[in-house]
């Protein structure tokens, strides 16, 4: 994966909209633009844009911060971006790739593509799956959580749900539902400690490379080698 | 013709911050764990609150609702270092004492009407709408509830909060900008 490019002009844009798709585009180095009702303001490098209900897409150049607020309707950040974060009520949210990424939303679904710093993503009702990522804190209610590839701490939540996580180095993982399925892949060579104690406690044993504290009230945990 | 009849009730108004906690999951531990240790775990989350507002003046718990709490501060200062405090007490029982579920709590800044022992107003609505949209373990807190507490919060707190992005509250005709308590060192590690 291509690390993101040193940001010499941060642009920030604050996006909220009411209902309707919303459509970010984070490509090039164009200034920011959009296509639909809204209202675009500009104040010290910070571009906010009001969009009612209605599809809205946004433009803005690769690297930037955008921050998005909406009530319901599906949000797609494609290209990449800097610091993503969508705060929803219902509605399925999908980040192609980004820097660091914050995303919430009621009732839909979340899917994270690359992300180089954290990733944390929080849904009530919708499916949690994230493919790469720094490290990872994830929560859903009543849905699956799965993230692959994940570079560092992990914090994994679930009430009624499977959680997955795949680790692509020697990283902490602290994981726990209530009724689900617990599953854990690590590198082959790392030397895990295994605890059932959420959040861990004890300091990790010299001679193990992280700490796995995962905690299921009625499924399984399995810690597997690849 | 009968003349329009119009009441004016005087109230008294307080400006001040309201947190919402909720438990994560507690529905569901009671339907496993029975009745007993849900009411166990009700008590030992209310001995930690209690503990905290303890060293702050002029806060209380408004009321309990279920598994959750409606606490009221009577500075944003105070609700921002509390809810931070509180935070990290539950985590550290989770851990050492076998707490079994996170809790999430949501705090906003503004003034509220009063009615009894309760109070009532947008500001509670919108503490309410912003512990709804916390995670597991998770603190968030208002804009207006970082800005009017700023001054009285540490410098170290303070950076440990970082903005969310803009919330579409429901009853609130403008965005809500939202901060997270965050732990410092997980976002300093990057893909290799």
């Amino acid at each position: 994966m291509p690390e993101l490019q040193e940001r010499t002009t941060p642009v920030t844009v604050r996006i909220s909209s009411t209902s309707g798709r919303l459509v970010v585009k984070a490509n090039g180095s164009a200034p920011v633009s959009f296509d639909g009702r809204a209202e675009i303001t500009h104040t010290d490098g910070v571009v906010t844009i009001d969009g009612g209900s209605g599809s809205l897409g946004v433009s803005v150049p690769e690297g930037a911060d955008v921050f998005i607020g909406s009530i319901s309707g599906r949000v797609d950040v494609t290209g990449r971006a800097g610091d993503v974060a969508v705060v929803t009520t219902s509605g399925r949210v999908r980040v192609e790739a980004a820097r660091s990424v914050d995303v919430r939303t009621k009732s839909g679904r979340v899917e994270v593509g690359e992300v180089e710093l954290e990733c944390c993503a929080r849904s009530t009702s919708g499916r949690v799956v994230v493919e790469r990522c720094g490290s990872a804190d994830l929560a859903s209610r009543s849905g699956q959580i799965r993230a692959g590839n994940v570079h560092g701490p992990v914090g994994a939540h679930c009430v009624s749900g499977r959680i997955s996580i795949g680790l692509a180095t020697a990283a902490d993982v602290t994981a726990e539902t209530l009724s689900g399925r617990i599953e854990i892949s690590v590198p082959a060579g790392v030397r895990v400690h295994r605890t059932s104690t959420v959040p861990p406690i004890e300091p990790r044993p010299a001679d193990t490379d992280c700490v796995v504290a995962a905690r299921s009230g009625s499924g399984r945990v399995e810690i597997t080698t690849r | 013709m009968t003349a329009a009849a119009t009441t004016t009730t005087v109230v008294d108004t307080v400006v001040g911050a309201v947190l919402f906690t909720d438990l994560v999951g507690f529905t569901d531990f009671n339907e496993v764990r029975g009745d007993a240790e849900a009411l166990v775990v009700l008590e030992r989350q209310r001995a930690i609150v209690d503990r905290m507002l303890s060293v702050a003046p002029g806060s209380r718990v408004v009321k309990e609702l279920g598994d959750g709490l409606m606490i009221w501060f009577a500075s944003a200062g105070a609700g921002v270092s509390v809810a931070c405090d509180l935070m990290r007490a539950i985590d550290t029982a989770r851990g050492v004492d076998d707490f079994p579920l996170a809790v999430r709590m949501g705090l906003h800044h503004g003034d509220a009407l009063v009615r009894g022992d309760d109070l009532v107003g947008s500001t509670v609505n919108v503490a309410a709408r912003v512990c709804d949209l916390a995670g597991p373990g998770e603190l968030l807190v208002s804009d207006d509830a970082i800005a009017a507490g700023a001054e009285q919060v540490s410098e170290t707190t303070l950076e440990c909060f970082r903005p969310i992005g803009p919330a579409r509250v429901k009853g609130v005709g403008h965005p809500v900008w939202l901060h997270r308590l965050t732990e410092p060192d997980r976002r300093s590690r990057v893909l290799k």
